[in-house]
């Protein structure tokens, strides 16, 4: 169309000629000089087009391309420099993508894979006094879930669920999650049975009628070994046979938490797998997670209309209570519990890979910048012959855009495969939801490489065009460093340093946290200690009365046992707390927060010597003590007690407890961290014990089979792990292993990233000082001045930039402490030393090119022109 | 006789439409109607008149359409639109204002 355009004005100008050759040849003039004459009238046509070209709106379209044809013979000109250019921007830009379609595969996307557009969640949320006999919070009740399926219409399904833990007997016995569905949700999840079927509502008829399972493929894959004759087959959930009717392709829920190896069972089985849980048509008993799917043809706001209005009608049946259902898209960051998460989460992550393209971008702008520099004279000369300033600094913004756009093209590459190796290389499984990029990942990918490659190129593009011309064309080429450009470049090293001191601090305090595990000492005997669970009994299985004397005298008379104990929840595998209701005879106030409340743990007398726990006061239980005999730890005898000796005390947690002894405090609720107030008091006669401590003087792994082995001999149908609490340790460390090679790796990317930035910044401004420096040194200065001259104002910036990550640090840092596992972040000699290395090593960069100037020959180097 | 005047800074767009309003011109007639109007005390730059008449366009106070000139040649003519003649107005009454305020001043007795 601009074609078009100048064609037009060429014509119209031609006709202008024309008519003025007339005129002149009406004057009198000869044909050629009347031409000639005309054509100087009119003046430059050339210019006129241009001038006139100027004014209109579509000559910038035209002129881009120009820009962009010119770029990239620069480009082409500086081979090296560009593909270092593009090789950084595309690391840069890629790993930023890559986490971001991680993080789009998480959180903005359903996980869900078959048609995700109209997958719904549903989040149920109560007010008001109302008869509540069961909850465990954002759950509905099955009348109440009937009623909606029954009478909504711009659902197509819905579904719920319910997660149980359950024990899975037999060969491959243990724990196993138990997903409680309703008939429908494998309409919801979508995709054909891999083996077998899905459950069908015949299935879901009655209560306790139909023991059926569908295998999820995880399970399917790691329990039953990808059994092909599974179907048919009968396997035990808690001790009760249910018929293998299919395997279903991995989903998964969002109610759950994400485990792999779930099973599929009715929920009208919910009363036969756990009797306790008696409460199936209950309304006052809130149990299942909505799910469900809308009809394409209505939209979410129509769908949460007809919510709203049908749980208002359904709680006309419940008085007192007022139910909003809220409907999401299903996408993880919709769920309330997650959104709280989220920032932290795409800060950690989204933020230490943008800290890094910023790193990495800043190093590229020196690249620039020294180009730039070099092309100072060509610069100069446009503008002094009236080059327009903007067009210029356009052109050079265009070409920084041209290399990011090369860059952001092999990091959509990129995107496509690095998204599902960081999740492998953290979690060791495969993805769980579909990692690979969609139309949100693009745009991103072009939004940051539009950022970069502007972010790039502006400065040294400003720099270039300012008005020193004179300065320039005298020295051709060699512009002196004037005040106001060597602070840029100084900025620019500060930046730098500040960054990668940033993420230098994250990848030390993962390493710091990796290696205090693996030396990692709770406090107690870990290493000869055999941990044993009987899954069956926690999960409500009542064994016969001589079941434990039996495995009691079985396994202390296998060779090498030092020690039994029985403990009601076992190290590092749970907490529970009581409320104190009286110290002393006094009542005490109730905190409303079980977090507050002191742990407790019931245990058989040998526990304390069996785990080697040290005593600071008074003595641990014996046989001979009553059930208010009690041990509490150091910390509550601190809280409750302080500056008192606690023994003889008397508290009451719904049972009277007396002090007999104080413990020192150990980790064993959690890795890492102190236990706080804890107490053990002894077990009851006839308790149901749920969890056996076993210490043996030789191999502790073969007294784990060993162990075990007894009780399935005792038991065949009981679920059982036996694990030695020294690989536990074992697992936590290498669980952390990833992490720590992640931030290990992002720390010394960022240091080589800011070495390098640091070494091409002082080089560049000690070939612009040549004329200065060899000055100096014709004029007597020693050797040792001009490299203190260099140092000096080469390692200003590097210390501003390291008191600015400090404080920084220190600033962001705080909210970390739950992630690192009680290390403090803020730990000044962590900090001191970090600083103190960053620096040490940038004085080395400094120092090498500042040695090569203090090398220079004066005489040659004045000559340099 | 003296060399013609150059134009005043700004006084083109106002000539241009005030020669128009006498009816549609091509760009070489704007050009000498205003000479010839002036008496040739005015010279016009035929370089500036081009994006002077593009930036009227621009403006909506001109249009423009082809058509066949004097020379039997295609060219292209320009006339005021309703605007533009509003636009004349103002403009000649604020440039009479302006000649008048000057005149004064010049007369002042020192």
């Amino acid at each position: 169309m601009f074609w078009r355009k100048r064609a037009r004005l060429g014509e119209e100008l031609e006709h202008h000629v024309a008519a003025e050759t007339a005129d002149n040849v009406g004057r009198g003039m000869s044909p050629e000089a009347a031409r000639t004459a005309a054509l100087r009238t009119v003046g430059n046509v050339q210019s006129a087009q241009e001038r006139a070209r100027e004014l209109d709106p579509l000559y910038w379209l035209d002129t881009l391309w120009q820009d962009v044809r010119f770029a990239c013979r620069l480009i082409g000109r500086n081979r090296w420099t560009s593909v270092t250019i593009v090789a950084t921007l595309a690391l840069g830009i890629g790993l930023n993508v890559s986490v971001f379609s991680l993080l789009n595969g998480l959180l903005l996307r359903p996980w869900i894979s078959h048609e995700p557009e109209t997958v719904i969640g549903v989040f149920p949320r109560f007010s008001g006094q109302y008869q509540l006999r069961f909850s465990d919070g954002g759950k509905i009740s099955q009348p109440d879930y009937a009623f909606y399926r029954d009478h909504t219409k711009t659902m197509r399904t819905l579904a719920a669920s319910r997660f149980v833990g359950g024990t899975l007997s037999g060969v491959e016995a243990g724990t196993i999650p138990i997903v409680l569905v309703t008939c429908n949700v494998f309409a919801v999840t979508g995709g054909a049975p891999i083996l077998g079927r899905h459950l069908t509502e015949a299935d879901c008829a009655k209560e306790h009628e139909t023991p059926v399972v569908v295998l999820g493929e995880a399970a399917w894959r790691t329990r039953f070994n990808a059994d092909p004759q599974i179907v048919g087959r009968t396997i035990y959930l808690n001790r009760i046979p249910f018929a293998v009717v299919g395997v279903a392709q991995s989903f998964v829920l969002l109610s759950g938490s994400p485990s792999v190896g779930e099973v599929y069972v009715p929920y009208t089985m919910l009363s036969t797998l756990r009797p306790e849980d008696d409460f199936f048509a209950d309304r006052t008993a809130h149990w299942l997670t909505p799910l469900g799917r809308r009809k394409a043809e209505y939209s979410l706001e129509q769908v949460q209309q007809e919510m709203n209005v049908l749980s208002a009608q359904v709680d006309r049946n419940a008085p007192g209570r007022t139910t909003s259902l809220l409907i999401t898209d299903g996408s993880m960051i919709q769920n309330p519990g997650i959104r709280r998460l989220a920032p932290l989460l795409i800060g950690i992550t989204l933020g230490t890979a943008t800290l890094l393209l910023v790193l990495g971008c800043v190093n590229v702008t020196t690249l620039l910048l020294a180009r730039a520099a070099a092309r100072q004279r060509e610069i100069a000369v446009r503008l002094s012959m009236g080059a327009d300033r903007f067009r210029l600094l356009r052109q050079l913004v265009t070409e920084g855009l041209v290399l990011s756009t090369a860059a952001a093209g092999f990091s959509f590459l990129m995107a496509q495969w690095t998204p599902r190796a960081l999740w492998y290389s953290l979690l060791k499984i495969e993805p769980l939801v579909d990692l690979s990029p969609d139309w949100r990942v693009l745009g991103y990918c072009v939004g940051v490489a539009l950022a970069v490659g502007v972010f790039a190129s502006l400065s040294p593009a400003f720099e270039s065009l300012r008005p020193e011309l004179a300065q320039t064309l005298k020295t051709s080429g060699a512009v002196t460093g004037g005040q106001k450009r060597s602070r840029l470049r100084g900025t620019l090293v500060a930046v730098q340093v500040a960054l990668s001191l940033l993420v230098l601090m994250l990848a030390t305090f993962f390493t710091q946290a990796q290696r205090q595990i693996v030396t990692y000492h709770p406090g107690f005997e870990t290493a000869q200690v055999v941990g044993v669970t009987l899954s069956s009994v926690a999960a409500g299985f009542v064994p016969p009365p001589s079941f434990y004397a039996e495995l009691e005298a079985r396994v202390r008379a296998m060779p090498g046992v030092v020690g039994f104990s029985y403990a009601s929840t076992a190290p590092w595998a749970g907490r529970s707390s009581a409320a104190i209701r009286e110290i002393d005879g006094r009542p005490f106030p109730d905190t409303r927060d079980f977090r507050l409340d002191p742990a407790n743990r019931r245990v058989s007398p040998e526990f304390f010597a069996l785990l080697g726990l040290p005593m600071t006061l008074g003595r641990t239980l014996t046989a001979a003590d009553g059930p208010e005999a009690t041990v509490i730890s150091e910390a509550m005898a601190q809280r409750y007690w302080p500056g008192q000796n606690p023994l003889g005390h008397r508290f009451n947690d719904g049972y009277p407890h007396e002090v007999v002894g104080v413990s020192r405090n150990v980790h064993s609720l959690s890795f890492l961290r102190d236990d706080g107030p804890i107490y053990h008091s002894p077990e009851k006669a006839d308790a149901r014990h749920r969890h056996v401590l076993v210490r043996v003087s030789g191999d502790p792994q073969a007294a784990a089979a060993a162990t075990r082995r007894i009780v399935l001999e005792l038991d065949p149908q009981m679920a059982v792990t036996a694990t030695t609490l020294g690989s536990l340790v074992e697992e936590q460390a290498e669980r952390m292993q990833p992490l720590m090679l992640h931030a290990t790796l992002a720390g010394t990317l960022a240091l080589v990233l800011a070495l390098s930035g640091v070494y091409s910044v002082v080089a560049f401004s000690v070939r612009q000082r040549v004329r200065e420096l060899g000055i100096r040194l014709a004029l007597g200065a020693q050797r040792g001045d001009v490299i203190w001259l260099v140092v000096r104002s080469g390692s200003a910036p590097v210390l501003a930039g390291l008191v600015a990550g400090l404080a920084v640090a220190a600033a962001l840092f705080s909210g970390l402490e739950a992630i690192l596992f009680g290390l403090n972040p803020r730990d000044p000699l962590t900090l001191a030393a970090v600083a103190l290395s960053l620096f040490a090593a940038a004085l080395v960069a400094i120092w090498i090119p500042a040695r090569r100037a203090s090398g220079l020959d004066p005489v040659s180097s004045l000559r340099i022109e | 006789m003296p060399d013609p005047l150059p134009l005043l800074q700004g006084t083109l767009d106002m000539l241009i439409l005030r020669t128009l309003i006498l009816g549609e011109r091509h760009g070489h007639g704007i050009a000498t109607a205003i000479q010839r109007s002036s008496e040739e005390d005015l010279l016009v730059d035929h370089g500036s008149l081009y994006p002077a008449l593009q930036r009227l366009e621009r403006a909506g106070l001109i249009k423009s359409q082809w058509g066949t000139s004097e020379l039997n040649r295609r060219a292209r003519f320009y006339e005021l639109t309703a605007a533009g003649r509003k636009k004349l107005t103002a403009e000649t009454s604020k440039w009479e204002r302006m000649v008048r305020a000057i005149g004064r001043v010049m007369q002042e007795e020192s």
